[in-house]
């Protein structure tokens, strides 16, 4: 429950918000009021002590699978999410959601996406019928808190980023706002696996090398049955866990990896660098650094480094370089 | 004209009958991938709808055509994966209300598509005491002794032992993409921990999912090399290497194998993105590592020093598996087995010649007519890797001596206010120590 102890930049506005959500008054001793309590104790705070600026991208296989993965996670945990999980039209019900899958259903697309700032943030941004019983359902699926500043960029075709919100970075196709489906992702997208979305958010506790559980709205829309008339839309709530993929985590895993004292301060004076570079806003050359920190490690990876650290190490770091070569003018100067 | 058309009919009946080309592969598969496909399945039966009449949720899982698949690893620890060779299965396996459940799952998984493959599996291991593969109808099943034993419960696998592995090799037809996965439909039985030495009875669960598998055989690695990245530069030397690979695995020579292995994530990374996509970089290099998985497998039953052969090792005492000096391609010499069952070439003579194309014994590298001591990141005409020191800016290379590249001169240039730059002598890194931060 350490994400309680960090929602400092949530004022008493969400608070009351959340009350209104919860609109029956809760029991002394029961788990909402246990909750509340955490929240509004949480809430009296300030900055998180541990809170860590992390990056994440999202490739469209990852959001065309992403409802299944998220299916089969809550069905695993069915024992202690109780009531907050259910089946409802074929699909599994997750607080009052659906999440249906894509890959099942060919022709449904998604159209809109958004990264939630978690179990208290979440509710603030999505619709109402949405967001009733979501603060404790992500909460017991241990989902991330993040805060502000955040922001969101992509390089998918046909698709922008949303003008940023407290609690959400989202990204939408073009049309969306038409109901012209162009660019949408659906079950043809599974095998692409070029990451499109990049967000950066103010996680309140560091993961560390562990993935961050992170609620993501996902719209999804049937084709059209009339012409000039959006498909129907059906937008629901999951958790995706994801690696953040910067120089962080590169140092965690140079961290938690067996190494000699030669080899650990060569890979921290490489990832020194690039932060240097990655400091004065160089970010293409930072990418150049977090390559040579690859190779290096590819280097080792048969007498100093455990092929399964060196893979780690290798996949993390091709994902960070990845992650600062991402719009097309970074793309180039990395090129 | 009998006879003819009897003849022309045996020989359609046998056209129809000739199975579509099959290649044999090796799989493995970790008790995680088993435990987690409980869920990725029972997400499967609830997102296929109408498909999975009567399906019902029950804590940690699902219940669908009298079978429940809930808690395995922690409630219900595992005792067997059975690897099955399709839909068809259940008929043999599900024997309940008249063939209804059955016929009720073969429908269910038969969307789910699964690779269809024809047993026997061969070569099939464990990396896991206690544990032993057998052929069953029809599939091979891995199982330990404590799954029907009261008295113990050594060998039942839960989470924390989700690196171990279930190993098989089967007749699978080829993959459309290169890299692509195969899904096999499994059966897993677990049972709760007895206490009390068997005195109080213990749990039992059985419960039908699949896993998907991407094979570990070099072949893989060829064919993503080959289909994945665009240019041909990059592609024709990578595929150079595979054949390299592919030799030393042959020979057992893990050593140079391992080497050659390091060498293709190395190159793949220093030129990506420029030469080679990062998506396609990314999907070599996971080819890589799984061939490298397949490698480091070692069953539970393997013993280095016994004086046999066994998967993982190259050689065992005086058994070399058939190899000689002379057989691996040296000019003479006396082939080894070392303590840790990997060959020992220091015996063998080889003439090694430096520029034929070909890596031999103390060379690092050798690309015949393309060896240099200009090119940025080329194999030297010492057949030793391009290095720090060696004059030539090589890709990750800031600088050498005194020579900053065409874009850097100074502190300046690198946003500094003034100072000194230089060159680390050892990384070949810009080192600007003496740099000027400014105010």
């Amino acid at each position: 429950m350490a994400w309680m102890l960090n929602m400092g930049s949530y004022g008493a506005g969400s608070l009351v918000l959340l009350l209104l959500i919860l609109r029956r008054v809760p029991r002394l001793i029961s788990p909402t009021f246990l909750l509340l309590t955490g929240l509004i104790v949480g809430g009296l705070g300030s900055v998180p002590a541990n809170a860590a600026q992390r990056t994440f991208v999202l490739a469209p296989s990852d959001l065309v699978s992403a409802p299944d993965l998220f299916g089969a996670k809550a069905l695993s945990r069915s024992a202690t999410l109780g009531r907050a999980i259910g089946l409802k039209r074929g699909a599994i019900r997750f607080a009052k959601g659906v999440c249906p899958s894509l890959l099942a259903d060919p022709t449904r697309r998604i159209t809109r996406v958004r990264l939630l700032g978690g179990p208290v943030g979440a509710p603030l941004v999505v619709g109402r019928s949405l967001a009733t019983g979501l603060t404790s359902a992500l909460t017991l699926m241990n989902t991330a808190t993040w805060l502000a500043p955040a922001s969101g960029t992509t390089r998918q075709s046909s698709w922008i980023s949303e003008a940023p919100v407290s609690d959400a970075v989202g990204f939408a196709t073009t049309g969306f706002a038409t109901g012209d489906q162009t660019g949408a992702l659906g079950g043809s997208n599974a095998v692409d696996a070029s990451p499109g979305f990049r967000m950066v958010v103010n996680l309140a506790s560091d993961p560390g090398i562990d993935r961050a559980e992170l609620a993501v709205a996902v719209t999804t829309e049937l084709p059209s049955k009339k012409l000039g008339k959006p498909g129907k839309r059906t937008e629901c709530i999951l958790v995706a866990s994801l690696e953040p993929v910067d120089l962080e985590a590169l140092r965690d895993l140079v961290a938690a990896t067996p190494l000699g004292t030669v080899t650990r301060n060569r890979l921290n004076f490489i990832l020194d660098t690039a932060q240097t570079f990655l400091d004065r806003g160089k970010g293409p050359r930072a990418a150049r650094n977090i390559r040579t920190f690859a190779l290096e490690v590819a280097q080792r990876s048969e007498t100093e480094i455990a092929p399964s650290f060196a893979e780690a190490m290798i996949n993390r770091a091709n994902a960070a370089a990845e992650a600062l070569c991402f719009t097309a003018a970074e793309k180039l100067a990395c090129n | 004209m009998q006879l003819i058309a009897c003849i022309a009919a045996i020989v359609t009946v046998l056209a129809i009958a000739q199975p579509a080309r099959a290649d044999l592969m090796t799989f493995q598969m970790t008790v995680g991938d088993a435990l987690a496909s409980v869920g990725e399945t029972n997400a499967f039966l609830v997102s296929i709808g109408k498909n999975a009449r009567g399906l019902k949720l029950v804590p940690g899982g699902t219940k669908f055509a009298g079978i429940t698949c809930a808690g395995f690893g922690d409630v219900y620890k595992l005792g067997s994966v059975t690897v099955l060779d399709g839909p068809a299965a259940f008929a043999e396996r599900v024997t309940t209300k008249k063939g209804k459940d059955a016929a009720l799952l073969a429908t269910a998984f038969g969307l789910a598509g699964l690779t269809p493959w024809v047993p026997p599996a061969t070569e099939a291991e464990s990396d896991r005491q206690l544990w032993a593969a057998t052929q069953v109808s029809p599939g091979v099943k891995f199982a330990t002794e404590s799954l029907d034993n009261t008295g113990t419960n050594d060998g039942l696998l839960d989470a924390s032992s989700s690196a171990g592995i279930f190993r098989f090799r089967a007749q699978v037809p080829p993959t459309a993409a290169a890299g692509a996965s195969y899904r096999f439909l499994v059966e897993l039985v677990g049972r709760t921990a007895s206490v009390d030495s068997g005195l109080v009875a213990f749990g039992r669960q059985r419960c039908f999912t699949f896993v998907d598998l991407v094979p570990v055989d070099v072949s893989v690695l060829d064919r993503l090399v080959n289909e994945s990245l665009e240019d041909a530069q990059v592609r024709n030397g990578l595929a150079s290497r595979v054949a390299l690979l592919k030799t030393a695995l042959l020979r057992r020579d893990f050593v140079t194998a391992l080497d050659i292995m390091a060498y293709i994530v190395g190159h793949l990374i220093a030129r990506s993105p420029e030469h080679a996509i990062p998506a396609a970089a990314r999907r070599v290099v996971t080819g890589v590592f799984d061939v490298r998985r397949g490698l480091d497998f070692r069953p539970a039953t393997a013993e280095c020093g016994n004086g046999t052969r066994e998967t993982g090792e190259a050689c065992d005492g005086t058994d070399l598996g058939g190899f000689t000096c002379a057989g691996l391609g040296y000019a003479s010499g006396t082939l080894t087995c070392e303590p840790s069952c990997l060959l020992n070439f220091g015996n063998c003579v080889a003439l090694p010649v430096c520029g034929n194309g070909v890596i031999e014994i103390n060379e690092e590298c050798d690309d015949g007519a393309q060896n240099s001591n200009t090119a940025p990141d080329g194999c030297r005409t010492s057949c030793k890797r391009s290095f720090c020191g060696d004059g030539v800016i090589d890709i990750f290379e800031d600088c050498e001596g005194s020579d900053f590249g065409d874009d850097v001169r100074n502190c300046k240039d690198l946003g500094y206010e003034g100072g000194t730059l230089k060159c680390d002598p050892e990384y070949c890194e810009y080192d600007d120590e003496r740099c000027d931060e400014g105010d």
